[in-house]
């Protein structure tokens, strides 16, 4: 569904994302497991359309998405959560969900948008009046998944969804990050720093260290050992 | 009764307000969305005023349709530059290079702006009779001009309010000021909103110094004044927040108003500005949630 | 600070030149030069503020304050006093307004500095209206004394310039530049930013109520407004700005620069000089920033332009300090 090739992408300069290679089939979760600074977030921000210039090829279901900018991907089926959840503060749980479904495709299928993400997480339907930036860091991170399930997406991205929530908060994502791609039929693909509740349900790893995959391959393909080779690699840590 | 003085004081409230809130809602909204911060703001007021002057005494043109015409124009006229230049400079997002660039590009345009006009008109004060009859109200002769100016000012105050609420560009505008990249993420195009921003913010100026250009003599030096109480109403209501800088206007009009009419239009000057270094003293990151 | 032989060798006789100046050149020439020496003064002391991240928009404040008391006393007190005591009241205020403005943000700062004329102004209006007649506006008549303006403005402003260096490499210049890219951070470390901000900010205030006592001489009809003009803020920030992006030369080639296009527009467009000067500085700051580079024509031009110039002058430039 997605193709990436050679893609490099440069910060002030310097390859932050080196030559990499990266394919995601339809219907599957595919992590991509990497230290901080490795480069996984780069690689989803420009797959979102969020960064100006890169080498290589991004092809999404047989389009390329050279030139397009955010807004338009968003249309084509692909949704980002990005780092840090990146909400609207000042506006209620509803209001974030509704612009979730600002797409004219999503639009016309807002209410049934809606009940499935209040399936899913039942606690944004007690808040829906609630200002976001007034959540628990939980509930925010389960509202951003929200808004990126309105927009009816075919691929959703997912920014070190775990970071600073409790482990029980995220096996609650995971395992709803699981019910969508197995009954909704959504594709999933997650930056991650090791996580076991991810490397248990990915279909797909990628390890990626410095700007570069190290490694990849099955769960059963590549035994934790190896991954933790890959993963401290070149940094030695 | 009614005490004469505060009649006079409440239409001068309303006069001044009307005109603050206008002037903080161009700057604020400009602020919020693109991050520019129009310097340039009280100009466009003056070169509003002096269209209407213009078209009047040239052509014969009323006022009242000056109002809608330079409201028109300078919207059209904000959406082009927008097209032509400022485009390039939302782009590339706030950096210290963009903030540089967009302080020398509104000095530049002080400087064209003012210049032009003392070629054109001279720099001492101009200023036209329009519906100068007396209305009385509650035993105060009010020039009409002044009701005229207080209605079209809040009639398009209470259009931007209900623009903003609106489900589709309303909330699509509040989500680009509260997170501009979660705007582009969820699928809007925030080009598209900061070309009706620039254009909607540049157009509200320039219909401010129309409706000025009724009730009040001007010179092509009045536009500090304007940008500076801007500045204060965008301050006092906050960042982003729209509602507060209709709120902020009233305020700021009310002590102009006052003091005015009990000490000099100087003093205050040095009252507001005085209140402006309060707030900023009293909450140094300003009244928003630490945006500026 | 370095003595570098050659340095000297190439400042010596430009002083000598500058020193006799006045015997070989006419009045213009010399009002010419009055006025170049008077924005790299302003330039130079605006910038000790602004290599701090800071960008005061209230040089005119204080060229006014200083222009204002030279209008007021030029008759009653000793002439030499005057850009001294210029220089102190616009000190003063600058002390009395700094306590507030110094405490505010970068972007606040700008802000607030922008409104420090129109507030001044309305003081000073209202003392007028009280205590004399508005409109009453004070006419110098010193036309004899250019030479001596001419020679004090040489003074400001070299001085301006040596101060300015001085600054850079001094302990304060560093607190600047600290502040300028981490202000927190510069605190945390134990850097009194107040201070140091303060003591540019004083800087800059001074060097300007000096210059505008001394303009004041040039500029002969002093009322609240012709005292206080936008367009002395406005060039300093300009050339402050577009020419601070090339280093020291930069500033100093920039004031001269700009000096040089105001003069020539004001001979010989006496009416809309200030108008092209704005249409200039629009030109030149979008072409800096590649602004209208949505008109594919002219993007075209500035690609085709840009290297060879860039390459020409840089070049020149470049190998000429090599050479010292």
């Amino acid at each position: 569904m997605l193709h990436i090739s050679a893609l490099t992408v440069l910060y002030a300069g310097k390859e932050i994302v080196k030559d990499v290679n990266l394919n995601v089939e339809e219907n599957t979760m595919t992590t991509i497991l990497g230290p901080n600074g490795a480069g996984k977030s780069t690689i989803l921000n420009t797959i979102a359309g969020l960064v100006a210039t890169y080498r290589g090829n991004i092809e999404f279901r047989g389009n390329s998405l050279r030139g397009k900018r955010a807004h338009e991907i968003t249309v084509m089926g692909i949704s980002l959560v990005p780092e840090r959840r990146q909400l609207f503060p000042e506006l209620t749980v509803f209001d974030n969900l509704r612009l979730g479904a600002y797409n004219k495709r999503a639009r016309r299928k807002l209410s049934k948008l809606l009940r499935m993400v209040f399936e899913m997480f039942p606690v944004l339907e007690d808040r829906i009046r609630q200002k976001a930036g007034s959540l628990s860091g939980g509930e925010q991170q389960m509202l951003a998944i929200g808004r990126s399930i309105m927009s009816d997406p075919y691929l959703i991205m997912l920014d070190e969804p775990s970071l600073g929530l409790a482990p029980l908060v995220v096996e609650k994502i995971y395992s709803a990050l699981d019910i969508l791609r197995r009954e909704k039929g959504l594709t999933v693909l997650i930056a991650e720093q090791v996580r076991w509740g991810a490397l248990s349900r990915s279909d797909k790893l990628y390890v990626i260290n410095n700007g570069r995959i190290v490694a990849c391959g099955t769960p059963s393909q590549l035994p934790i050992n190896d991954i933790w080779q890959a993963y401290l690699g070149a940094s030695g840590a | 009764m009614v005490s004469e003085a505060f009649v006079t004081l409440t239409i001068q409230t309303l006069v001044a307000g009307t005109l603050f809130s206008l002037v903080g809602v161009s700057l604020n909204l400009l602020y919020s969305v693109t991050r520019l911060l129009n310097i340039a703001t009280g100009e466009f007021v003056m070169i509003g005023a002096y269209t209407t002057y213009w078209l009047f005494t040239e052509f014969s043109i009323s006022p009242l349709l000056s109002h809608v015409l330079v409201l028109v124009l300078f919207s059209i006229a904000g959406a082009v530059s927008y097209i032509l230049a400022f485009r390039r400079l939302t782009e590339q997002g706030v950096s210290e290079k963009t903030e540089v660039a967009s302080l020398l590009i509104f000095f530049s345009i002080i400087l064209v702006a003012q210049n032009f006009i003392i070629l054109r008109f001279t720099s001492t004060y101009q200023g036209y009779a329009f519906m100068m009859q007396s209305v009385n109200i509650f035993g105060v002769n009010i020039a009409a001009n002044k009701l005229v100016l207080i209605a079209f000012g809040l009639l398009a105050l209470l259009a931007i309010h209900l623009l903003l609420s609106t489900k589709n560009l309303g909330l699509a505008m509040k989500a680009t000021i509260q997170n501009r990249t979660a705007a582009q993420l969820v699928g809007i195009d925030v080009r598209l909103i900061d070309l009706i921003t620039v254009s909607l913010s540049l157009g509200l100026a320039a219909f401010a110094g129309s409706l000025l250009s009724m009730t009040f003599n001007f010179e092509p030096f009045i536009g500090l004044y304007y940008t500076i109480s801007a500045l204060i109403v965008m301050v006092i209501g906050g960042v982003g927040n729209i509602s507060g800088t209709l709120i902020g206007g009233m305020a700021l009009g009310l002590v102009n108003a006052a003091g005015s009419y009990y000490f000099s239009p100087g003093v205050a000057v040095a009252i507001s500005y005085g209140i402006f270094f309060a707030i900023l003293l009293v909450r140094p990151r300003g009244l928003f949630r630490g945006i500026l | 600070m370095r003595m570098n032989r050659r340095l000297v060798l190439v400042t010596l006789p430009v002083l000598a030149l500058l020193a006799t100046f006045p015997k070989l050149g006419g009045t213009y020439q010399l009002n010419f030069l009055i006025s170049i020496f008077m924005y790299i003064a302003l330039v130079q002391s605006w910038s000790i503020l602004a290599y701090s991240g800071y960008i005061s928009l209230g040089v005119t404040t204080f060229f006014g304050i200083g222009a204002y008391t030279m209008g007021q006393l030029w008759n009653a007190i000793p002439l030499a006093l005057i850009p001294i005591l210029g220089g102190a009241i616009a000190l003063l205020i600058a002390l009395v307004v700094s306590f507030p403005l110094l405490r505010v943000s970068g972007a606040y700062f700008t802000i607030l500095t922008y409104g420090l004329t129109l507030l001044i102004q309305s003081i000073i209006l209202v003392f007028e209206t009280r205590y004399s007649q508005v409109g009453t506006a004070k006419i110098i008549v010193l036309g004899y004394m250019t030479d001596i303006v001419y020679y004090a403005m040489v003074a400001v402003g070299v001085s301006a310039v040596i101060v300015n260096q001085l600054v850079i490499r001094s302990k304060l210049g560093k607190a600047l530049y600290a502040i300028r890219e981490n202000e927190e951070a510069a605190e945390s470390l134990g850097i009194d930013t107040y201070k140091y901000k303060l003591i540019a900010f004083l800087l800059s205030s001074l060097y300007a109520g000096i210059t505008g006592s001394l303009m004041a001489i040039q500029i002969a009809w002093i009322d609240p407004y012709t005292a206080f003009q936008p367009i002395v803020s406005f060039q300093t920030v300009v050339i402050g700005l577009l020419g601070g992006m090339g280093g020291p030369l930069g500033l100093l080639l920039a004031s001269i620069l700009f000096s040089v296009i105001q003069q020539i527009l004001w001979t010989s467009y006496p009416f809309h000089h200030s108008l092209l000067l704005g249409v200039i500085f629009l030109l030149v700051v979008s072409y800096r920033f590649g602004l209208l580079s949505s008109i594919r024509l002219l993007s075209v031009l500035k690609e085709r332009l840009t290297p060879t110039f860039r390459s020409w002058w840089v070049s020149r430039v470049v190998g000429w300090f090599k050479g010292l």
